[in-house]
């Protein structure tokens, strides 16, 4: 336990570990670019966002042609457009 | 022409100024301190130098929240502590991820990486291993122990300076410190006998 003592006191004597040479001209670099770090975007990231508009690219694609089968006399005619432009016949309906 | 050091005073009013040359000074001054005790927390030399700028930045920014109740340097010293709990438990959150990951992945080229062992880089002894295992067992211990044994043994603050930095009294600061060491010899004898 004695060995354990003076291990952990060792640390007591440690000299300050320092950083980069240039690490002042790079934090002044960084504050003088307005507080922002200059950091690549991950290439993990910039395939996600890739995917993502291209996800919504095709769905808003999917859901455009499904209006374009809608026939445009329901929005001409209201609910009698919607029956006579599916060939029914109105006579079988009650109002 | 040799001009004199700003006083902390002087300094932050010429920060909020947003003087160029007080800023280099303030840096100057204070990022061994506040890069060493980084490095004490993540052991990691490239997380320590990118965390610090962080700080640095943190810092510079926040200025007008700088009351002066407190010194710089203890000011500094919490965000910096800061930063870097915040960067472990980050840290471990991926690697519990990556743990999952790999339990779930037979693939050996799957396993979680552990990172190489850490030793201070003034550990002066000749022993290296018997660093690497002081630095793993430190690493073991609870936050606050840990903060206060990096802060006391590492920084080299006294017990007032590290009850100040931790916003807590000295006797706090001692009961810290004494279970961070007893907890040390338990580890560390489980080290030493294999």
């Amino acid at each position: 336990m004695d060995n354990i003592d003076k291990l952990i006191d060792s640390l007591d004597g440690i000299e300050k570990a320092q950083p980069s040479a240039n690490f002042t001209q790079k934090v002044m670099q960084q504050w003088e670019a307005g507080g922002k770090k200059l950091k690549a975007i991950p290439k993990r990231t910039v395939w996600a966002v890739a995917a993502s508009l291209a996800f919504l690219l095709a769905l808003n694609v999917w859901v455009g042609a499904g209006y374009k089968n809608v026939p445009s006399q329901s929005a001409q005619n209201g609910a009698y457009g919607v029956v006579s432009a599916y060939g029914l016949n109105s006579s079988e309906f009650s109002y | 022409m040799h001009i004199p050091p700003l006083t902390d005073t002087e300094l932050i009013e010429a920060l909020q100024q947003g003087e160029r040359q007080a800023v280099q000074q303030f840096i100057d001054t204070y990022k061994s301190r506040v890069y060493n005790t980084i490095l004490g927390l993540v052991q990691s030399a490239e997380d320590a130098e990118e965390l610090a700028q962080d700080v640095f930045l943190k810092a510079l920014s926040t200025l007008s929240s700088f009351e002066g109740k407190a010194q710089i340097s203890t000011w500094l010293y919490r965000i910096a502590i800061n930063t870097s709990l915040d960067h472990i438990k980050k840290k471990q959150r991926k690697k519990r991820f990556a743990f999952l990951v790999s339990i779930n992945n037979d693939d050996e080229n799957s396993a979680v990486p552990q990172l190489p062992h850490f030793v201070h880089p003034e550990w002066q002894l000749e022993n290296k291993e018997l660093g690497q295992n002081l630095f793993k067992a430190i690493n073991q211990l609870a936050e606050k122990q840990k903060t206060a044994l990096v802060l006391n043994k590492v920084e080299g603050l006294s017990y007032e300076q590290t009850a100040q930095v931790m916003e807590t009294t000295v006797s706090s600061v001692e009961s810290l410190l004494f279970r961070a060491r007893q907890n040390l010899k338990k580890i560390l004898s489980n080290y030493l006998e294999k």
